[in-house]
């Protein structure tokens, strides 16, 4: 059984009154702290960023997030086959939940980005996402973006770069609430590997690193929970006032 | 029954009981939309608004109702039909706010009873109820308000739906319930007008906000106020720009702008409670004068291509170009009537070209049919799209042209395909043309307001040609290393041009991500996996096979690329095979080179398995390559398996460049030449690399799997097994004969062989495991064609059963092959030298007569000792170093048992030991026996020639032989018997190897480190005598043994005591010799005193007493511990002594007696010569 290291970090920015982010570490829904480096074996992992207005985004990332944790909570998966289809159930779980919330205050907008990574027994991996929240890898020294950017400029620009045309609005095509026609999560497979890093964040974090920089970063002899502070407070430096939460995986042998 | 109006208009109020019906006599046209219109006066309780028909209605027409007011409590809305349905036709109902309950919706078919077949299904947001009416809660505080729509005098069926079914995608027109607690608020402009807002009438939803009736204080102008959250401040911002310029036209008539003027906007300006809530909130609001909407109601063409199209381009024109706003929701539901002109209203969503921030929109949610794929982009050309779906719409009756799609949540599809949509109106092909061009999808090559001004300049001649949509160079291109690539094909050609980017890039899942981009979905699946999967045994992916598989699947298999190299197996001149023939070997190891995965090394294409991956692929579609595949694939397998690259990578060199005449013609001269050399074959199969060479004479001749084993199972102990590299020639030689005559004589089982053809050269008594394996021997023998897999496999089973032979012979070896019986019963015996284990081939212990053979056919025997053959008893071909590393060779095939090992060395040795130490003996013997007879003569002679002297005359000499010449006789003959004895006593010390090698047997136990040191000792051939063994090695085949039982040296049944204990019978033997000694001593005595009694003088008795007590001295000599009691050498030093009594004789009798002997010393030396030349 593959077993890693993760810590995690999610903080309120200065966007909001309060952190619209939420954490999902080893089944529980978190919204602020540090969760220093742990080993694990199995379980889901990921980070939801809320959108909506009047501080409405935290009840939607805090219901996606928490349905991801009731469905794939002491769920373990032989296969990755089976890892999927659990987390489809947990998308639409999610989108159920936030959608009942919208429908029930009239919020014209409520949603939530997701981005994860689920481990089955058989060292594969899941990795999802719905929204501009990412997963990244380090491996051999090559960081590489393994989720779907759910957004005009992904869309539209070419792979690999970021378009360059202003006049488009940075906006979420597909995100937890959405509603989008049944479909509301991405879903790739990965197979994991011993000193392979994983980054999983919100755009708090990675909307003010580039990606020279994160590679640099992650490429680093720092542990994961150091990885953690170190991210956030490069964000921070370079002017992220958003919401930010990260987790921080490293493959063991 | 009127069949004039489809249209009801209802301005005034209704009082309970109106009805308001609606007739119309033509037959409608499919998909046309009958609309009631339900003005905008609150409905009573009880109002019954009644839709007839008078013509039957075509299989897939869709009826619609709109209410523009909210219904109150109780109210009834009644569908009333006069035909009966088609089957298979719906009728949709939809009800634009939630239900929370209470309410009531009812519906009724009118006319007639559901034809037979036909489905009818009532269907509503919450679980039906049966029969006709159906509840639906709605969270409006008008509790218990009823929706009733009937449908004549039949009862539903349970579960029935009525549908009915609206034009475009919208929330139905029924009025919702206000989320406000209902009140009346005024609120003042920035610029001072006053307004009364409805807030307990809702007029309908925007996208954020609720529409309530208002009305302007000053002239009671109807408005609308729109009402929603509090706008962020960048909102709010580009909110306010939009406002602004919109209300900076108030002062134009809408004539010009034809832009639904707003008449206030205020942030936070509305304090309203919602239901629900305690305490009211603060609520932007937004005033606009009330206008029609072009989407209640269809329109007809002509006025839709006569004023929607001038006047709303003309607005959205304005809005550009004055004042670089981008409205971004044009759709049908925002064209409004207003003071008979048509204008554009709602900007909520509007944005301004200038200071734009991209991140102020968060979400967009799907095309509503009226945006492009990226239609919330600040983009003015997408507004250009809007306006042509909006027009398009109009045109069809308020009915989307892709409605379908929208319906089914499929027109983001469309969208991506890029294709327009079809306009189905050929009497306005023109519109089509302008529609279809504004509907493009990439607003670069859209059309636009140019276009629109044309049309309308000219509606009947316009024709643009319509833009071509080249999804892949329109869409994303990919930019890699300074270019920009449009399509697969020539990105993978790219890719595997700088080979080390295009790796990072896979591992980025940019290629994946950019066939995805352009909808090549296979691919981009395909890729995933291939980036995604493990190397070989589980490994991290191998980058290089990875991309290569990459850039082979995109570009569909033209490009077949290994670090930039084309590796193609096809016959062009720039392909592998044609390249590969004019490379050196050393150029060629490339191709097989393994690579850490460090990346210090560049893995070459054979050990990636890439070459196969690509015959797989091929092989898909063509039978022809499977041979090709399998013969790659294990070269691949080689490689990888391989210590180093050389060999695979000639093989492929081989197999590519392989000629059908020319390989065949070389390979079979090659084994011809090496079968008639004996020396260069075994010098082939000396190196790993001479072998190697050989093999691959034979690629593409032969199947490379069949050459790829016979490497390896050739070298697969470390040396070259000349068994593997035989039965390979065997099986690709033309003539197979000389292969297998050559088996039979130098192959590894030869031996063995050997041993089934001449088991003639044993015998064994009945019964014993002897006779067994001599018979199973017989059946093993090969026969003369055997092939050399055959000759293996016999020689194999052959060697098991002569095993059980050697093993027993070897029950009493030593002493039969020395010509003596034991007390054990001899159960097999060799019955000549050849049939001996003495011999040795390549580490096994064989029958001598094969190494004789080949001796005697010619072979020399460095020839047969650099191939591991040879005779253990050759002293040159055995020394001492030689067998240490022999005994540790044994030692380790005996699993590290030294014991064992030395135990069966033992036996060997004491084997070929024996026959060596015997023969050596014999001749040792035969000699000892000459040279005792010899000098007994002369000790005798001399002796006899003292006595005469001593007697000093001739005439004494004369009468001594008359009176003792008897005794004389005695003396002889006991001397010869003491010959004999001699003899018998040299033939027991023979025994002295035996004896050595059985107490090497007894030391085993004791001390294997002391006893292995003794046994090199032993087989030190430097101490033997050199002329046995090349005895040995003279012996013929057929020539018996020369030490079998019943020879002149054989004891007979006696001879068991001897070898029973020797060391017993060497002590008897010497005291039989002793005595035998003595005897002659006392007779020779005897003589002398018989003399000196005749004589009877003092000298002679002097003499006597002189000689008695020299022979006294003897006896006493001889009855020590002689080590080797009647060799010649002592019976030669004993004549030493016997000389004494003879000068005595000399000094006692002087030189007259001198003279007399030397006068006897002819005569003497006759005798001796006589005698000598009798006994030879």
């Amino acid at each position: 059984m593959t077993k890693f290291i993760a810590a995690a970090k999610t903080q309120a920015g200065t966007n909001h009154p309060v952190n619209e982010d939420r954490l999902l570490l080893d089944g529980n829904v978190l919204c602020y702290g540090l969760v220093g480096d742990c080993e694990r074996e199995m379980g889901c992992m990921a980070v939801f960023d809320g959108v909506s207005e009047g501080g409405h985004g935290a009840a939607a990332s805090t219901l996606a997030a928490q349905a991801f944790a009731q469905a794939t909570q002491v769920f373990e998966a032989d296969s990755i086959d089976v890892l999927q289809d659990r987390l489809r159930m947990a998308g639409e779980r999610a989108e159920n939940d936030v959608e009942s919330y919208a429908a029930r205050y009239g919020l014209p907008v409520a949603a939530s980005t997701v981005a994860g990574l689920m481990v089955a027994h058989d060292g594969s991996a899941a990795i999802f996402n719905a929204g501009d929240s990412r997963v990244y890898r380090l491996r051999d020294g090559v960081l590489a973006v393994l989720s779907y950017d759910h957004t005009p400029e992904s869309r539209l620009g070419g792979v690999g770069f970021e378009y360059s045309d202003e006049s488009v609005s940075h906006c979420i095509e597909l995100a937890v609430g959405l509603n989008q026609g049944g479909r509301n999560l991405e879903i790739n497979t990965t197979t994991l590997f011993p000193g392979d890093r994983y980054l999983i964040c919100s755009d708090g974090i990675d909307g003010e690193i580039d990606l020279a920089r994160l590679q640099q970063m992650l490429a680093s002899d720092s542990t994961c929970a150091q990885l953690c502070e170190e991210l956030y407070a490069e964000a921070r430096m370079n002017g992220s006032t958003d919401d930010a939460t990260l987790i921080v995986i490293e493959i063991g042998e | 029954m009127s069949d004039e109006t489809i249209t009801v208009h209802r301005d005034g109020g209704t009082g309970n009981d109106e009805t308001v019906t609606v007739r119309r006599g033509d037959l409608p046209v499919n998909g046309e939309t009958v609309t009631v219109y339900h003005g905008n006066q609150a409905s009573v309780p009880g109002e019954t608004v009644t839709v007839r028909r008078g013509a039957a209605p075509v299989s897939g027409e869709t009826v619609t109702i709109r209410r523009g007011d909210a219904p109150s409590a109780g109210e009834t809305v009644t569908v009333g039909r006069l035909v009966p349905r088609a089957n298979g036709e719906t009728v949709t109902v939809s009800h634009p706010v939630s239900a929370t309950g209470g309410e009531t919706v009812t519906v009724a078919s009118p006319m007639a009873a559901p034809a037979v077949g036909e489905t009818v299904t009532v269907s509503r947001p919450v679980t039906s109820v049966a029969g006709e009416t159906v509840t639906v809660p709605r969270s409006a505080a008008s509790g218990g308000q009823t929706i009733t729509v009937p449908r004549g005098a039949v009862a539903n069926p349970d579960g029935e739906t009525v549908t009915v079914s609206r034009g475009d995608v919208r929330a139905a027109s029924s009025v919702p319930a206000s989320p406000f607690v209902p009140e009346d608020v005024t609120i003042t402009s920035h610029d001072g007008q006053q307004f009364i807002v409805h807030l307990g009438q809702v007029v309908g939803h925007g996208g954020q906000s609720t529409v309530f009736a208002a009305e302007r204080v000053d002239d009671g102008l109807a408005c609308v106020a729109k009402v929603f959250r509090p706008l962020i401040e960048k909102d709010r911002t580009e909110y306010e720009k939009t406002v602004r310029a919109v209300m900076s036209l108030n002062g134009r008539p809408v004539s010009e702008t034809h832009l639904l003027p707003i008449f206030a906007y205020l942030h936070q300006g509305l304090s309203a409670t919602e239901v629900g809530a305690i305490a009211p909130q603060l609520w932007d609001i937004a005033i606009t004068p009330k206008a029609t909407c072009l989407s209640d109601r269809p329109r007809s063409k002509h006025m839709v291509k006569s004023r929607v199209i001038p006047e709303l381009s003309q607005a959205i024109n304005l809005l550009h170009t004055e004042f670089g706003i981008v409205h971004r929701d044009v759709k049908p539901s925002n064209v409004y009537l207003y003071d008979k002109q048509i204008a554009l209203g709602d900007y909520g969503s509007a944005r301004s070209l200038s200071g734009i921030d991209n991140r102020t929109t968060k979400t967009e949610t799907r095309s509503n049919g009226y945006t492009p794929g990226h239609g919330r982009m600040v983009d003015p050309r997408n507004d250009w799209y809007s306006f042509g779906y909006t027009i398009w719409t109009l045109y069809e009756g308020n009915v989307h042209p892709l409605y379908e799609r929208l319906k089914d949540d499929t027109f983001f599809e469309f969208q991506d395909a890029g294709q327009p949509a079809e306009f189905t109106h050929p009497d306005d092909a023109t519109l089509g043309n302008l529609l279809q061009g504004l509907t493009f999808e990439l607003a670069n090559k859209r059309f636009g307001y140019e276009e629109i001004k044309d049309w309308i300049a000219d509606p009947d001649h316009f024709y643009r040609q319509l833009p071509i949509f080249d999804f892949k160079s329109d869409h994303a291109p990919y930019e890699f290393v300074g270019r920009l690539y449009t399509d697969p094909v020539s990105l993978a050609r790219g890719l595997a041009s700088h080979w080390d980017e295009a790796k990072q890039r896979m591992q980025q899942w940019q290629l994946e991500r950019q066939m995805r981009k352009w909808n090549e979905n296979d691919l981009e699946t395909k890729i995933h996996q291939i980036t995604e999967a493990k190397a070989k045994g589980g490994e991290k992916p191998n980058y290089d096979f990875n991309l290569a598989c990459v850039i082979y699947e995109m570009s569909g298999g033209k490009i077949i690329s290994w670090r930039g190299e084309d590796v193609s197996l096809g016959a062009g001149k720039n392909d592998l095979p044609a390249r590969i023939a004019n490379m050196a070997n050393a150029e060629i190891d490339r191709y097989a080179v393994k690579s850490g995965l460090d990346g210090t090394e560049s893995m070459g294409v054979l050990p990636s398995g890439f070459l196969s991956y690509v015959l797989s692929r091929q092989g898909e579609h063509d039978d022809s390559v499977a041979t090709i595949a399998e013969n790659i694939k294990a070269i691949e397998d080689l490689a990888v398996a391989s210590d180093g690259p050389h060999f695979a990578a000639c093989l492929l060199k081989g197999f590519l460049t392989f000629d059908e005449l020319e390989t065949h013609a070389a390979a079979q001269q090659e084994i011809r030449r090496l079968i008639g050399n004996p020396r260069a074959f075994f010098a082939t199969c000396s190196t790993s690399r001479a072998v190697d060479e050989f093999f691959l004479l034979f690629a593409g001749d032969v199947s490379m799997d069949a050459i790829i084993k016979a490497r390896g199972d050739a070298q697969s102990r470390g040396s070259i097994d000349v068994d593997v590299v035989l039965d390979f020639m065997d099986r690709v030689a033309d003539n197979k004969a000389p292969v297998r005559a050559f088996y039979r004589k130098y192959g590894n089982m030869a031996g063995w062989i050997w041993l089934s053809e001449h088991t003639a050269l044993y015998e064994a008594l009945p019964g014993s495991a002897g006779e067994s394996a001599i018979v199973n021997l017989r059946g093993l023998s090969p026969s003369a064609q055997a092939s050399v897999a055959s000759l293996m496999q016999a020689g194999s089973n052959i060697r098991i059963e002569g095993s059980k032979l050697r093993a027993d012979m070897e029950v009493t070896p030593v002493p039969y092959v020395n010509g003596w019986q034991t007390r054990d019963v001899l159960l097999t015996r060799p019955l000549t030298l050849n049939a001996l284990f003495c011999a040795e081939a390549r580490g096994e212990t064989v029958p001598r007569g094969y190494v004789a053979e080949l001796l005697a056919g010619g072979a020399d025997e460095q020839l047969l000792d650099g191939i591991g053959i040879r005779l253990l008893a050759h002293a040159n071909l055995t020394p001492s170093a030689s067998y240490s590393q022999f005994l540790e060779d044994e030692r380790n095939d005996a699993d590290g048992a030294l014991e064992g090992a030395i135990q069966r060395d033992t036996q060997d040795y004491s084997m070929t030991e024996g026959i060596a130490d015997t023969a050596a003996r014999i001749e040792a013997v035969k000699k000892e026996q000459s040279r005792v007879l010899r000098w007994t003569c002369v000790v005798a002679v001399i002796y006899f020639v003292a006595i005469l002297c001593a007697r000093g005359s001739f005439g004494q000499f004369i009468v001594m032989c008359g009176t003792l010449a008897p005794l004389a006789v005695l003396f002889l003959v006991a001397a010869f018997v003491g010959i004999f004895g001699f003899l018998a006593l040299n033939l027991l010390r023979s025994f002295s190897a035996v004896d050595r090698v059985q107490s090497l047997d007894s030391d085993l136990a004791a001390n294997a480190d002391l006893l292995e040191s003794r046994l090199v000792q032993l087989v030190d051939f430097d101490g033997r005598t050199g002329a046995t063994v090349e005895k040995l090695l003279m012996v013929g085949v057929d020539e018996d043994l020369p030490m079998t039982q019943g020879t002149d040296f054989s004891f007979g049944s006696e001879g068991k005591a001897f070898y029973a204990d020797p060391e017993v019978m060497d002590r008897l033997g010497r005291l039989a010799i002793r005595l035998l000694l003595i005897t002659s001593a006392v007779i020779s005595a005897s003589g002398f005193m018989g003399t000196v009694f005749i004589d009877g003088d003092v000298i002679a008795k002097i003499e006597v007493v002189s000689a008695i007590a020299v022979d006294a001295l003897i006896c006493i000599y001889v009855l020590g511990d002689d080590e080797h009691p009647g060799s010649a050498a002592s019976i030669l030093s004993w004549s030493w002594i016997w000389l004494g009594p003879l000068v005595i004789a000399f000094l006692l009798w002087g030189v007259v007696s001198v003279l007399q002997a030397f006068g006897m010393v002819g005569a003497i030396i006759a005798v001796v010569f006589l005698i000598g030349c009798f006994i030879k």
